[in-house]
């Protein structure tokens, strides 16, 4: 426990500014929010339009937390790099484990914490929470922003584990991008009379934490850098191949018309 | 004695390249034991198998009695690394860092810790990524002094370094560490002979020897024969003559097997018109520098004589 409060304290001084930044972000998104929930309660869209220009600037908030994340989690990880072999810290009594549980130390207190405490803030400010069971109203927002978020902090800590700068870790989030595209749209192309059901993105979701899960443990215990990638490249390769061979078929009523028959003469 | 670093057979192969063949080496406690070699002879490769940095592809080394495929975490607590290309916590400051690394050892000596800031004139306050090289060796040579290891690995810890910080490294070395095992690879074998004990030559990744460094100094002599009349090289000289040539009445060969009266024997009895036939003492870099030379002409001999096989056939 001792050292991996010291490994958190030595992050937290490394990283104040980063911090700083991501937590001002987050607070100013959740006061435009408070703003537009004291306009209207109800939180209807045309609160939207009453806040302004406020309004407009939460999905550019959005935006902008979502990049500080991503670089908060990759300078964390990244102070004790663990693709190469010219670190400091692999010939020093670091113990693997308690390593990592500094850095998800680290990534629940500014990531997690933050956000859940404005959703929380908020929830109630809305009073959302007097209208529906206090227990499953809180837990269902939660757990709903806990599924989002984890599936990119886990994507941006999986890159951030096998490279060894920000520009490689951005480099690798773009070929995750493209990567996701082409997964949506190969299974669509190859067999557009199919569409995934609730077994294939299931399974697709768990593959993807798992994979992302064993690569991040990997590098941490055995730093095999080589097989993490491996490992994170399988991942859209694999959902692709769910999608195409695991599809069910698209209900007659939601098949698209195709445009030679849209266009045909009657 | 027992040995701090043992190996048996240690091999690393990068694709179709024996970085490292085969190497049996056995460092005793207490030794300050210099790996030498030329550049590419896999010196960096072999130190870093030892530190478990990367794993060997055959073969098995023992440091500190532990496997070194085992040793991690709690293991480091013996052990000071310092390599030139190691990075270091460079946001941090100096003192900053000393701070950080102070909580990892139990058995880290405050005193000593100022006694190496003031020695190596450390800027505490400054960070690391506005330091010079030496300096930033300096302050990697204080972290890793400063907790009293058993054994200190270190990396090309010299080299690109001007004399005046190489000397402070090295006096704060043998000061400050006295009852440590030193492990050190190095090109700058002026340096080392000042202070090593033992010595081992690496080429092209097999270790050639490796030895006590008075035994080395005492195996190896220049000898210089003047004949009476000019003579030619002979044809047939025992292979532990090594770089033999030949000036007018002068003779010259380093002797690689050296022993007082045997030698004197046979060199006179070799030469019998010798006038007069003498064995001055070799520096280091004169007894690697002709190893390294006589194993190129013998490889390239060798390589000669398989090409001439392959015309004949």
């Amino acid at each position: 426990m001792k050292q991996i409060l010291h490994i958190f304290k030595k992050d937290v001084r490394l990283f104040c500014g980063e911090i700083v930044i991501v937590l001002s972000l987050v607070a100013a998104c959740a006061s435009i929010y408070y703003y537009l929930l004291a306009i209207d309660p109800q939180f209807r869209s045309s609160s939207f339009e009453a806040g302004g220009k406020l309004a407009r600037m939460i999905p550019l908030l959005i935006f902008f937390i979502t990049f500080a994340w991503i670089l908060l989690v990759c300078r964390v990880i990244q102070a004790e790099r663990l693709a190469g072999d010219t670190q400091f810290w692999i010939t020093r009594p670091y113990e693997w484990k308690k390593l990592l549980t500094a850095k998800l130390l680290f990534i629940v207190t500014f990531i997690y914490l933050p956000s859940i405490a404005a959703l929380f803030i908020l929830k109630i400010e809305s009073g959302l929470l007097l209208h529906t069971n206090l227990t499953r109203g809180l837990l269902g927002g939660i757990g709903d922003f806990l599924y989002g978020i984890t599936s990119f902090v886990l994507v941006a800590a999986a890159l951030a584990t096998v490279t060894s700068s920000i520009a490689r870790m951005m480099g690798g989030i773009l070929l995750a991008f493209i990567s996701m595209t082409a997964v949506m749209l190969i299974p669509y192309r190859m067999r557009p009379d199919t569409v995934a059901g609730p077994l294939s993105v299931g399974l697709c979701f768990v593959l993807f934490y798992l994979l992302c899960g064993a690569a991040i443990l990997l590098q941490y215990a055995r730093r095999k850098t080589r097989i993490s990638i491996a490992l994170l490249i399988a991942i859209p390769v694999l959902i692709c191949a769910i999608h195409l061979f695991t599809p069910e078929r698209r209900p007659p009523d939601r098949i698209q018309p195709s445009p030679s028959t849209v266009n045909k003469p009657t | 004695m027992n040995s701090t670093i043992h190996t048996e057979n240690l091999s690393k192969r990068f694709g179709h390249t024996d970085a490292v063949d085969g190497v049996n080496l056995a460092v005793p406690e207490g030794a300050i034991y210099a790996l030498v070699g030329p550049n590419g002879a896999g010196k960096t490769t072999l130190i870093k198998m030892l530190m478990n940095i990367i794993r060997p592809t055959a073969g098995s080394a023992q440091v500190l009695g532990i496997d070194s495929r085992r040793l991690t975490g709690k293991a480091f607590n013996r052990i000071g690394y310092v390599s030139e290309n190691q990075e270091l916590p460079e946001g941090m400051t100096v003192g900053g860092m000393l701070d950080y690394f102070r909580a990892f050892y139990p058995t880290w000596d405050r005193a000593l810790e100022s006694q190496l800031v003031h020695q190596f004139d450390l800027p505490l306050a400054r960070r690391l990524k506005h330091l010079s090289r030496g300096m930033k060796m300096k302050a990697a040579f204080a972290s890793s002094l400063a907790y009293h290891p058993s054994l200190i690995v270190l990396d090309e810890p010299f080299s690109g370094l001007d004399p005046l910080v190489r000397d402070e490294l090295i006096e704060g070395l043998i000061e400050l560490a006295p009852e440590t095992t030193i492990f050190l690879s190095s090109h700058d074998l002026a340096e080392i002979e000042s202070f090593s004990s033992h010595v081992g030559y690496l080429e092209d990744g097999r270790l050639l020897f490796s030895e006590e460094m008075s035994v080395l100094s005492d195996r190896f002599r220049e000898v210089t024969v003047t004949l009476a009349i000019p003579a030619p090289l002979p044809l047939e000289l025992p292979a532990s003559w090594l770089q033999p040539q030949t000036e007018d009445c002068v003779l010259r060969f380093v002797h690689s097997d050296y022993n007082e009266e045997a030698s004197a024997r046979e060199v006179a009895e070799r030469f019998p018109s010798a006038r007069n036939i003498a064995y001055d003492p070799m520096s280091l870099r004169s007894i690697f520098l002709a190893i390294a030379k006589s194993n190129r002409n013998h490889s390239a001999s060798t390589q000669e004589q398989g090409s001439a096989k392959e015309v004949v056939a």
